[in-house]
């Protein structure tokens, strides 16, 4: 898909096809123009800090020029010889210029050194949040595509997860099948000892009124075959017995 | 390799005696005074006001140069304000 772009748009987008075969995009800076390993392309950056300048506007290097030869009073010395020239020679004239002047830059020198500080953090936060406002649609665009690459990376786990997963399933539709036919085997195996206990509940039963009608009916033979004159023996054997046992 | 010719040295090493064969190399015309003129302010402003953080130096060399060149505007007339009319 990238090189169809590179095509499309030839140079421009160079950035981009080199971007994407460059580091990861984590390790990159979060303030950077360009995410470019390509140094040398990159658009010229503006340096930290301006040239030096000594009171205000005599530049550092022209100092300089004066420290070789004359050490580090050789300057001031020369200015002064220069302002006292102008002075004496009334090339420059005082006046009410001068009072003017005096004031003026004392006023201007007093400001600067009293508010300049405070005035410059100011400048400075405003550059800040305007830098952090301009590059944060691109570092949340930065962060959405690691997130969709995070993404990505989870679903190629997955996918090579799915064998796992079907893996599974059959495990689990097997268990199933043999839970069913265990199930299956234990309602046979109920069904059959019902019959069973049928079967001997049903002897049992004719046993017991087997029993139960010949006790009765052997009871009432026996009570019938008992004649009176036997009932009266066995009754006076039974009085001589007691008395017998209440002798003894 | 710059430097070859004195054409192509800046004013700052051009020796003495090569001077006049340096302004005869010279292009005069107002086009490239007007692009030497850009290149003077492009260095400066690279140098004093197009950083991240500028200090002082545009203002106070604004100034100094506006009072110098204010004070040699008004020359003339200061002259006859002078306390003393001969000096040492």
């Amino acid at each position: 898909m990238f090189s169809r772009v590179v095509l499309r748009n030839s140079a421009a987008l160079s950035n981009v096809v080199l971007r994407t075969a460059g580091p990861s995009i984590a390790a990159a800076p979060k303030m950077c123009l360009l995410h470019t390993s390509n140094q040398k392309s990159m658009p010229y950056k503006m340096p930290e800090h301006g040239g030096k300048v000594r009171l205000g506007f005599i530049p550092e290097e022209w100092l300089q020029m004066f420290y070789g030869k004359t050490g580090v009073t050789g300057p001031y010395m020369f200015g002064f010889g220069l302002v006292m020239y102008l002075i004496n020679k009334e090339i420059y004239i005082f006046g009410p210029e001068t009072v003017h002047a005096t004031v003026a830059i004392g006023l201007l020198v007093y400001t600067i050194k009293k508010f300049g500080p405070s005035i410059a953090a100011y400048a400075d936060r405003q550059r800040e949040a305007d830098l952090v406002q301009a590059y944060s649609s691109k570092n949340a665009e930065l962060a959405n595509l690691a997130e969709a690459i995070e993404g990505e990376k989870k679903e190629q786990w997955r996918l090579e997860g799915r064998s796992h997963l079907f893996d599974a399933k059959r495990e689990n539709i097997q268990m199933q099948l043999e839970l069913e036919y265990r199930e299956r085997l234990q309602q046979v195996a109920n069904s059959v000892k019902g019959r069973l206990d049928y079967q001997v509940d049903v002897e049992s039963l004719r046993r017991r009124m087997e029993q139960q009608n010949m006790v009765q009916w052997i009871e009432e033979n026996v009570l019938k075959s008992i004649t009176p004159q036997q009932e009266t023996a066995i009754l006076d054997k039974c009085l001589t017995d007691l008395k017998g046992l209440a002798k003894a | 390799m710059a430097g070859k010719s004195v054409a192509e040295l800046q004013l700052r090493d051009v020796k003495l005696g090569q001077l006049p064969k340096w302004l005869a190399s010279c292009n005069f015309s107002p086009g490239s005074i007007f692009k030497a003129m850009q290149r003077g302010r492009n260095r400066y402003h690279a140098k004093y006001v197009n950083v991240v953080k500028p200090g002082v130096a545009p203002v106070g060399q604004f100034i100094a140069v506006f009072i110098l060149v204010s004070y040699i505007w008004r020359y003339k007339g200061e002259k006859s304000h002078r306390l003393s009319k001969y000096h040492w």
